[in-house]
């Protein structure tokens, strides 16, 4: 139906995948962005595309996927809007939600503002692993570079946040309590270097 | 997918849980809105198109002139063209049945202009204006004669590809399954415009082209029609005499319908469009009760749509219920079942309800696209009313279906 272009598979694949999609675009690029239209570009991307895909097992990566570039392309203009000075101060905005507390928006405006010194790949890769969960080769996968890539970008992420946050006490807060485990713990996830 | 998150050992996956404490929660208008949206894009993007996204706002104007200019133009020009079925009959959206025994449905426009709908093919009047008509072949072949006056409007849809006409007669096929497109000229010009053309392509008396999508494929050569196409009637045939005209269905004859008004917008359409509203209002001018009992699968989907957009969950339900009860073995009558629950949750707040009707799309649909939302909102209805400890099997078998869903964080909350 997808492929056909079939108004009932936007239903379907909307329903299913908006949710997903929406989480992983606004942690991408974080507070303000538009992301209804950020996510309409997803879905179009993917009816688009949809054609290319042969394996409908891969739907959800090939989702993620588009969502991925969609974001970048997002965080690219947003870099040159603030470099042609269009947009403010180049300061994150506040953080939409009314449902969380004063701490815990100003502790997302100081970690996105750190987000935002970041490269965009190493973002993506930061946020699609310690957001979103992926294991290093989903990651990879998903960003379309080797393990190789995704862990140099992921070690570079890691220790440019971690640097930046120690001494924050409202990020601190965030890591402390998720425990005082190693974080270099890539252990979990099997295969080799492949480059 | 998410097994290294569930150890939660390492600091910076603390950085992940406060993106996740940051990001606000759809709310279900926007949800709504936002598919509505999807669909009308979808639907648009059915008709080929090449512009290119830098030209997209220029062309946004320029189609907003051309809407207005086409107003203006339409009231001033005259109604629509009518047109009838001969050898056949016309349903409500525009779609053309061929009589059992007869060679071809015969679409006759008042303007002069006829298609000729072999057996076996699928097609349908979309619209109709002053000008022209557009006519959508979803599948099998088509003869069509444009007759040409100053002006003439009339576009052919065979699949992803677009043929304009302005006077002409040609022979179009469309072979889904295959994916390739046939158009045989006989005499005039058409523009063909879609997928693997790479530019709308002229093609004249004699010509004939084919495009395969599959294999990205176009050729152009003089190739006449074969045998099996001449089963669509010459144009040029007179009219079959009268009492050839009449329809069989179900085993009855018929007296041929009354010539068919211009198909207006489906339910389908209104309810891709935003317009839920027409819907229900339509819905209720027929009568809710006659309509669920008689329209189509399609009809009942998108007024069960309407329904639940406008606020009117009652008409939702009906129409929900009906598409259990009539077509009971559809993929439609599960997805019924998990919906007929989101009405009872959101809209009428009956637990109880909803539980019931995502436990019956879970057994029905073990593993279908909404299996992970009916579970993810069991979890969740199920913390609220019995408590949280009632609640962790359900987060534990969430959690290892969908790791990475959209409740995987309420579930992890749950059973961490």
């Amino acid at each position: 139906m997808a492929r056909d272009r079939d108004p009932r598979a936007a239903t379907l694949v909307w329903d299913r995948y908006a949710g997903l999609v929406r989480g992983v675009l606004y942690r991408s690029v974080g507070p303000g962005h538009d992301i209804e239209d950020l996510l309409q570009d997803v879905f179009v991307g993917f009816f688009r595309n949809v054609r290319s895909l042969r394996d409908t097992s891969s739907l959800r990566p090939f989702l993620v996927g588009i969502t991925l570039r969609t974001a970048r392309t997002a965080l690219r203009k947003r870099r040159v809007r603030r470099w042609l000075h269009l947009s403010d101060d180049g300061t994150v905005p506040e953080v939409a939600s009314a449902d969380v507390d004063p701490r815990t928006r100003e502790a997302l405006r100081r970690l996105y503002a750190i987000l935002d010194e970041l490269p965009d790949r190493e973002r993506l890769a930061f946020v699609l692993r310690h957001a979103e969960g992926h294991e290093l080769t989903e990651t990879a996968a998903a960003l379309g570079v080797s393990l190789a890539t995704v862990k140099r970008l992921l070690q570079r992420a890691d220790a440019h946040v971690q640097a930046r946050a120690k001494d924050d006490d409202l990020l601190s807060e965030w890591t402390a309590a998720r425990g005082a485990g190693d974080h270099d713990d890539d252990g979990d996830d099997q295969g080799g270097d492949d480059a | 997918m998410r097994s290294g998150r569930s150890n939660a050992t390492r600091p910076l996956d603390g950085m992940g849980a406060l993106m996740h404490a940051g990001t606000p929660p759809a709310s279900l208008q926007k949800h709504l809105e936002g598919r509505a949206r999807l669909i009308s894009r979808v639907e648009k993007m059915r008709r080929p198109s090449r512009a290119r996204p830098a030209l997209v706002a220029f062309s946004f104007a320029a189609a907003m002139a051309a809407a207005v200019f086409f107003v203006v133009r339409t009231r001033s020009a005259g109604p629509p063209i009518a047109w009838h079925v001969e050898n056949g009959a016309a349903s409500a959206q525009g779609y053309v049945s061929i009589a059992p025994t007869a060679p071809s449905a015969r679409v006759v426009f008042d303007d002069g202009s006829d298609v000729a709908l072999s057996p076996g093919s699928r097609g349908r009047v979309a619209s109709t204006s002053p000008k022209g008509a557009e006519v959508v072949l979803e599948q099998g072949r088509a003869r069509v004669h444009v007759q040409h006056r100053e002006g003439t409007r009339w576009m052919v849809d065979a699949g992803p590809f677009a043929v304009k006409v302005t006077g002409t007669e040609f022979l179009v096929a469309w072979a889904a399954d295959a994916e390739t497109l046939d158009v045989w000229m006989k005499n005039g010009h058409v523009e063909i415009d879609g997928p693997v053309l790479g530019s709308t392509m002229g093609l004249g008396a004699g010509q004939h082209l084919r495009a395969k999508l599959k294999d990205k494929t176009v050729t152009i050569d003089a190739e006449l029609e074969t045998a099996e196409t001449a089963q669509a009637s010459p144009v040029n045939q007179p009219p079959p005499p009268a009492d050839s005209t009449l329809v069989v269905q179900g085993g009855e004859v018929t007296a041929p319908p009354p010539p068919a008004a211009p198909a207006g917008p489906t339910w389908s359409k209104l309810v891709a469009g935003g317009d839920f509203a027409r819907v229900v209002r339509d819905a209720e001018a027929e009568g809710v009760g006659h309509a669920v009992a008689t329209r189509s699968l399609a009809d009942l989907r998108a007024l069960g749509d309407a329904g639940r957009y406008s606020g009117n969950p009652g008409i939702a339900k009906r129409a929900y219920a009906s598409i259990r009860s009539r077509f009971a073995s559809s993929g439609d009558a599960r997805t019924a079942a998990f919906l007929l629950g989101r009405i009872a949750e959101e809209q009428e707040h009956a637990s109880t309800d909803a539980l019931r009707w995502y436990d019956t799309y879970l057994a029905e649909a073990p593993g279908g696209a909404f299996a992970g939302d009916a579970l993810g909102r069991k979890m969740v209805l199920v913390s609220k009313s019995q408590g949280r400890d009632a609640a962790k099997p359900l987060a534990a078998r969430y959690l290892q279906r969908f790791p990475a869903g959209p409740y995987a964080a309420a579930a992890r909350d749950l059973a961490p």
